[in-house]
């Protein structure tokens, strides 16, 4: 049984994995975070740091970027030591890890090391005055991951960043985020108020993927809500495709 | 935006202009029709339920009955081959998971029902019940409705 999507209350805190992300790739499964002998049970701090900071594994085997290392690069140490100490008291959940369905080569986990050489880079992506904005959007929010289209190889392309993006689950498209989509005639607040609520100006409720992300964001506080959304304003313009 | 739906949508807001509309065109554009009339009363529930306009009883229950009948006429118009064209944001999982969609409808119904009953006096009798119809309309885009193109 899948943890995590759709999870409310207790049930978003079983961290057993199994959750499929369709991508022009393949199907890759969520593995299971909680601390069991079929998760990460065992696993030190650094361990972690290595894995979310570097996508390396205890083992030295190199991760799919499918787990968005290329924004996890950018979070700080602190950060990754208050997390663990937090994975640590979950609940284990003993669920063995479904393996990834992958098309020829991204089924060649070695080729990860040659991509990270490529795209693995903990650089800020634009120029901002907006320090917390931008290590929220750029790092830990990994907002690119799904707003940022991705080159042949599945690298974030930086030259389009947030402009919107095919949506790999299908039909539609995942908005453009930059001064050049719908977001030109939000407020700053009417972003954050988004952020927190899932709803528009124009009271349309978020839908798709965003609704998990608004889920995760209304728990945080509403200074980091207002500097991601003043991040976002402050976008350099890319016009949609 | 089709400027059509869109007129029909914003000069009346009501239902019926939906359902008489939905009787000359395709179950698309009748439902996208039906919904826009749906979510053209959020501005005046949710608006309320933000606390940045004054509460009014006579508006809340003006705007749940014409949602209610706005979400009444979208239920039947969703029939199996009407997942492709027209630009419809409606996922195939609606058909795939069987009576999901329809259950959900009924909540929603059911919950604009329940609001209307309660007569709700004041802010804090009404924001409970707002939440549980904004709740539905986020549970079933999220797991239903396909990102604008
Ligand atoms: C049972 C599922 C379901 C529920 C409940 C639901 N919706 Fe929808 N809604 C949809 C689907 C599916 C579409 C896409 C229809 C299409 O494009 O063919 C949609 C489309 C919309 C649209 C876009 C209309 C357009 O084409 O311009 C708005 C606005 C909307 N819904 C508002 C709401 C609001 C507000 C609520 C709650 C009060 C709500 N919906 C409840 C399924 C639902
Ligand atoms: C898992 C994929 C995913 C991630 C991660 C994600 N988003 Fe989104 N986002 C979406 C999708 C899909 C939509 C369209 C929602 C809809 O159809 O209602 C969206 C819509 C939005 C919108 C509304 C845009 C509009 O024009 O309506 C904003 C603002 C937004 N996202 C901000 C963010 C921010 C900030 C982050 C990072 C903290 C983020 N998103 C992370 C998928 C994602």
């Amino acid at each position: 049984m899948p943890y995590g999507k759709g999870a409310k209350d207790e049930a978003r805190l079983l961290l057993g994995g199994g959750q499929a992300f369709a991508t022009p790739f393949g199907t890759f499964y969520a593995p299971n975070i909680t601390p069991s002998n079929e998760g990460i049970a065992g696993w030190s701090t650094l361990d972690l740091a290595n894995a979310l900071l570097r996508g390396v594994s205890p083992e030295g085997t190199h991760y799919y970027p499918a787990f968005p290392y290329s924004s996890y690069t950018r979070i700080a140490p602190q950060d990754v030591a208050d997390l663990k100490a937090y994975l640590d008291t979950l609940p284990p959940v003993a669920r063995v890890n479904t393996p990834h369905e992958l098309s020829f080569p991204f089924n060649i986990r070695r080729s990860n090391g040659a991509w990270k050489l490529m795209f693995l880079n903990d650089d800020p992506v634009i120029e901002s005055e907006n320090p917390r904005g931008q290590y929220l959007v750029e790092g830990l929010g990994h907002c690119a991951e799904c707003h940022t289209p991705r080159n042949a190889l599945g690298g974030l392309d930086r030259s389009r960043w947030l402009a919107g993006a095919p949506n790999p689950e299908g039909k539609g498209r995942i908005p453009n985020l930059t001064p050049s989509g719908d977001l030109a005639e939000w407020s700053v607040d009417d972003i954050s108020y988004y952020l927190e609520s899932g709803f528009t100006p124009e009271f349309d409720t978020a839908g798709s993927t965003m609704v998990e992300v608004v889920e995760n964001l209304s728990r945080a506080t509403p200074e980091d809500r207002l500097a991601i959304a003043r991040y976002l304003k402050a976008l350099p313009a890319v016009p949609n495709p | 935006m089709n400027i059509k739906k869109t007129l029909i949508a914003a000069s009346i807001g009501l239902a019926l202009a939906a359902t008489a509309y939905g009787a000359a065109h395709s179950p698309i554009s009748a439902r996208q029709a039906a919904m826009k009339a749906v979510g053209g009363q959020m501005r005046t529930l949710g608006g309320m339920a933000q606390g940045k306009v004054a509460y009014d009883d006579f508006a809340v229950i003006s705007a749940l009955e014409i949602m209610r009948d706005a979400a009444a006429s979208a239920r039947p118009l969703f029939p199996a081959g009407t997942e492709m064209g027209e630009e419809t944001r409606a996922k195939p999982e609606i058909w795939a998971d069987g009576s999901d969609f329809d259950t959900r409808m009924g909540q929603l119904l059911a919950s604009l029902d329940a609001a209307i009953a309660a007569e709700p006096a004041d802010l804090a009798s009404y924001r409970p019940l707002f939440g549980a119809i904004a709740g539905s309309c986020k549970g079933c885009h999220e797991k239903y409705r396909a990102p604008e193109n």
